[in-house]
């Protein structure tokens, strides 16, 4: 049986003009060449950043072949002697200083609680503040918004320089700036969770009248919180990384003597250190995951 | 209704349990979670040696820090100032860019529905953990050991760092594509690659897309601080008006770093919602920090 | 006795509601039908002060609602009770808890943080619960609850803000036949029993027959009939509702 062939059935359908099918095929061909110009110009776009990029960057293919090689050895050389005869001794030989670095941990641990708690706590005091339809005017609204802004914009490690300086060293200057910098961030995301409560579902609360703040309690809290408390246990998880680093600027933690050993190329102790401290994290991304199935799974939702 | 005297309260307080007064048990469950956690944070404070003496000491460093930024100058760097800026965002825009490009491999690898070897997929995925484990800092400063001072440690450290977190979101996005336009590439005759080119790529390259544009902008952001441990970008200057006390300085390098920010910010809002379309939505805000 | 003058609201260009002016005496059960959009709920808004006139007044027993403001505003809410076509409840709160909002502008605001109310609050929410057939199910959280349940509950939610007036947008509009009898012969038993003015937005002229004394009518935000249930005769109706 022989099949008509594709183009033989489409110029049979357009048989009464048949002008139609060169005016389609034109239209396409120009639509097509259109598309190709465009996406040749992004790509001359982002080439020509990438050269820019590459120039102020100071990079260089020199550079690139040299230093993996070297980082490869860096790696092989932070890697510790283990032997299965004699593991035990050779383990108590790489965590040589276990019982001080296990401590630092806890505590960078409990440096991000602690700040993320105050971050929380501050992020909740403004969130209703910064949100659209819940701000009593647009002053403070607009106010609410710049400062979680700026909060959120300034790293922590900003923060944390400018702390070790007015509060001296130690975990104080630490907790302080991951606070801050929770705070802006969980405030912009709290009032983004609040804009999402209409107006029409407050009005059962609003028309038995409630004054402004029992509207957030009874019509917006119970709506948002699962939200807010998923967003505070992911914002601990980033916290926890945050606070092994803040130590490289004197604020506490676990920091302080990771930048030593590597500063000092002391290599067995940065696998150590950093072996214990993945698993620190991984411990906490665990604990964190299981709160979160257990309270939004759970009845605490108010 | 008036309120009811004190023997019909009883009555109904008999008649519906845990209504009138509500049972001791669910309010002392909540009550106690909550003492709980106070007394959870006042011993992390305690441990931490947190005083509330040093801090309100350090409020007033703070204080006069804050009245010495005022007002804000850049004693004639400011031409240093706006070429640290510039390397800032070259280094996150070049990291991002090695980063995105060493992830989309790395992304069809980790994802079950093209390799099917179980092996591959949980070695490289742990290996994603771990890098994505340590901080964006700790590579930095790794990489200033390994290739020097500047910010090529800066965009390496990047690089890697983003790598563990792009390669794993590829991973999910190849994962979660539609599998029937992969089902019709095979009946045609296709072979597993042709499935990857043809049915997949079309659908995970707007994800790839948008999640590599929303790490440029949270790139931005860190890369602000590379500097502090020699990384390049303007975190150096930083860290060293900040050092040696030039609090306006500090002010002046800020206010500089708030607008880039912003605009970089604004750049990838647009440029996603370019790439998506309308409905374009920011991805799971773990990412932002 | 609830007086309105003239009132009148605009949005933009379109004018929702076009100089009503009503009496409604204590006692009365007074349906208001129309066609959708015909300003039936801009009107119950506007006394409940959801919505803002834009000219006219609003007075009840002597005083003048419409220039109430902060707590004053906020006790005449209480006052005009409002229920609403979605129930307009807290989903993730408790029976109970939906019930004792009523009580929000009734407590001290800094008592009302916590959620914890007075035994007498409590077992007041219980008592308007009980009247509704509902006390059993207090406990449960509101969205467990089916729409006729779930609109019995914003009646006991209403019934405990002390109300001198019941204003229900469309009460029954989302419910089914026989929760929608149950809606209605609440309503209706209160007003008998309370002597509670109720205003009840209806779009079906049957229910208004049944239940209502006094059937107000409006067009196009204007007020086109107003007269006790039995003057409510075919032409009536057609010209209320258009045709």
């Amino acid at each position: 049986m022989m099949l008509p062939s594709v183009r033989s059935m489409t110029s049979s359908a357009a048989q009464p003009s048949g002008d139609a099918v060169a005016m389609v095929e034109a239209r396409r061909a120009e639509l097509r060449a259109a598309k190709r110009r465009q996406s040749l110009l992004l790509l001359v776009v982002l080439a020509v950043a990438v050269l820019v990029a590459g120039h102020l960057g100071e990079v260089s293919w020199q550079k690139f072949v040299d230093g993996l090689p070297r980082f490869g050895r860096y790696i092989m050389r932070t890697m510790p002697q283990l032997s299965l005869e004699s593991f035990g001794a050779d383990m108590s030989r790489w965590m040589w200083n276990f019982r001080v670095w296990v401590g630092l941990l806890v505590d960078t641990v409990l440096i991000a609680f602690v700040a993320t708690t105050l971050g929380v706590a501050g992020a909740f005091a403004l969130c209703f503040a910064a949100s659209d339809n819940l701000a009593p005017n647009s002053i403070v609204y607009h106010a609410a918004r710049r400062t979680l802004e700026v909060l959120r914009t300034v790293p922590e490690l900003v923060f944390a320089l400018l702390f070790v300086f007015a509060f001296g060293l130690g975990a104080m200057a630490g907790v302080l700036a991951i606070a801050l910098h929770t705070m802006g961030v969980l405030g912009k995301l709290f009032s983004e969770i609040n804009e999402t409560v209409s107006d029409r579902a407050l009005e059962g609360v609003v028309a038995a009248g409630a004054a402004r703040g029992q509207v957030i309690r009874y019509g917006v809290v119970p709506r948002v919180l699962p939200g807010f408390i998923s967003y505070t246990l992911l914002r601990f998880e980033i916290n926890v990384r945050s606070a092994s680093v803040i130590g490289f600027v004197g604020a506490g933690g676990i920091g302080q003597e990771l930048m030593f050993v590597i500063n000092q190329f002391i290599y067995r102790d940065i696998s150590a250190i950093l072996l214990l401290l993945i698993i620190t994290v991984a411990l906490v991304d665990i604990l964190s995951e299981w709160l979160r199935h257990r309270i939004i799974g759970g009845e605490l939702q108010r | 209704m008036t309120p009811p005297d004190t023997r019909r309260l009883e009555d109904l307080a008999q008649k519906y349990p845990g209504t009138v007064r509500p049972r001791p048990l669910t309010l002392w469950r909540r009550r106690t979670l909550i003492i709980a956690f106070l007394i959870a944070f006042l011993a992390a404070a305690q441990a931490l040696g947190l005083a509330p003496g040093a801090f309100f000491s350090g409020l007033s460093d703070l204080g006069i820090i804050t009245r010495q930024m005022w007002p804000p100058t850049s004693k004639g760097f400011f031409v240093e100032y706006l070429h640290a800026l510039a390397e800032t965002v070259a280094i996150a825009f070049l990291g991002t860019i090695a980063a995105s490009i060493i992830s989309v491999p790395l992304g069809f690898l980790g994802a079950r529905n093209v390799v099917r070897n179980g092996f591959i997929h949980f070695g490289l995925r742990r290996a994603l953990d771990i890098v994505r484990g340590v901080d964006v800092l700790i590579w930095a400063l790794i990489f200033v050991s390994v290739v020097g001072l500047g910010p090529f440690a800066g965009i390496l450290a990047i690089a890697l760092n983003d790598t563990g977190v792009l390669a794993k979101l590829y991973a999910e996005a190849v994962e979660n594509a539609d599998r029937r336009a992969g089902d019709g590439v095979r009946a045609a005759g296709g072979g597993q690659a042709d499935v990857a080119r043809l049915a997949i790529w079309p659908q995970v390259f707007p994800v790839f897309l948008s999640n590599s544009l929303y790490f440029f902008e949270a790139n931005t952001r860190s890369a602000t601080i590379l500097g502090v441990v020699g990384a390049g970008g303007i975190g150096f200057f930083l860290a060293d008006r900040i050092r040696v006390n030039a609090w306006s300085d500090v002010a002046f390098i800020i206010l500089m770093i708030l607008p880039t920010v912003a605009l970089i910010d604004w750049l990838s809002r647009y440029l996603r919602r370019k790439a998506l379309g309308r409905a374009a939505r920011d991805p799971a805000p773990v990412a932002e920090t | 006795m609830l007086e309105i003058e003239g009132l009148t609201r605009k949005f933009g260009d379109t004018i929702a509601l076009d100089a009503v002016s009503l009496r409604i005496a204590p006692g009365e059960f007074v349906g208001v039908i129309g066609r959708s959009g015909a300003g039936k709920s801009t009107l119950l808004r506007l006394i409940n002060r959801l919505v803002e006139p834009s000219a006219g007044r609003i007075v009840f027993d002597g005083a003048d609602v419409t220039a109430k403001r902060g707590g004053a505003l906020r006790d005449w809410r209480r006052q005009a009770a409002m229920i609403f076509q979605q129930f307009a409840l807290v989903d993730q709160l408790s029976v109970l808890e939906n019930v004792l909002v009523g009580r929000l502008a009734l407590t001290p605001r800094w008592r009302t943080w916590t959620l914890q109310f007075k035994a007498e609050d409590r077992a007041l929410a219980i008592e308007a619960l009980d009247r509704l057939d509902m006390a059993q199910h207090a406990l449960k959280r509101a969205d467990e609850l089916s729409g006729g349940q779930q609109q019995r509950v914003a009646i006991a939610r209403a019934l405990v803000q002390e109300p001198r007036l019941i204003l229900a947008d469309e009460p029954v509009a989302s419910l089914d036949p026989r929760s929608t009898a149950a809606v209605m012969g609440a309503l209706k038993r209160i007003n008998a029993e309370d002597g509670l003015p109720v205003l009840c937005n209806l779009h079906h002229i049957d229910l208004a027959r049944d239940y209502c004394t006094r059937i107000i009518g409006v067009r196009r935000g204007q007020l086109v009939f107003d007269g006790p249930v039995e003057a409510l005769d075919d032409a009536a109706i057609r010209s209320i509702y258009d045709q």
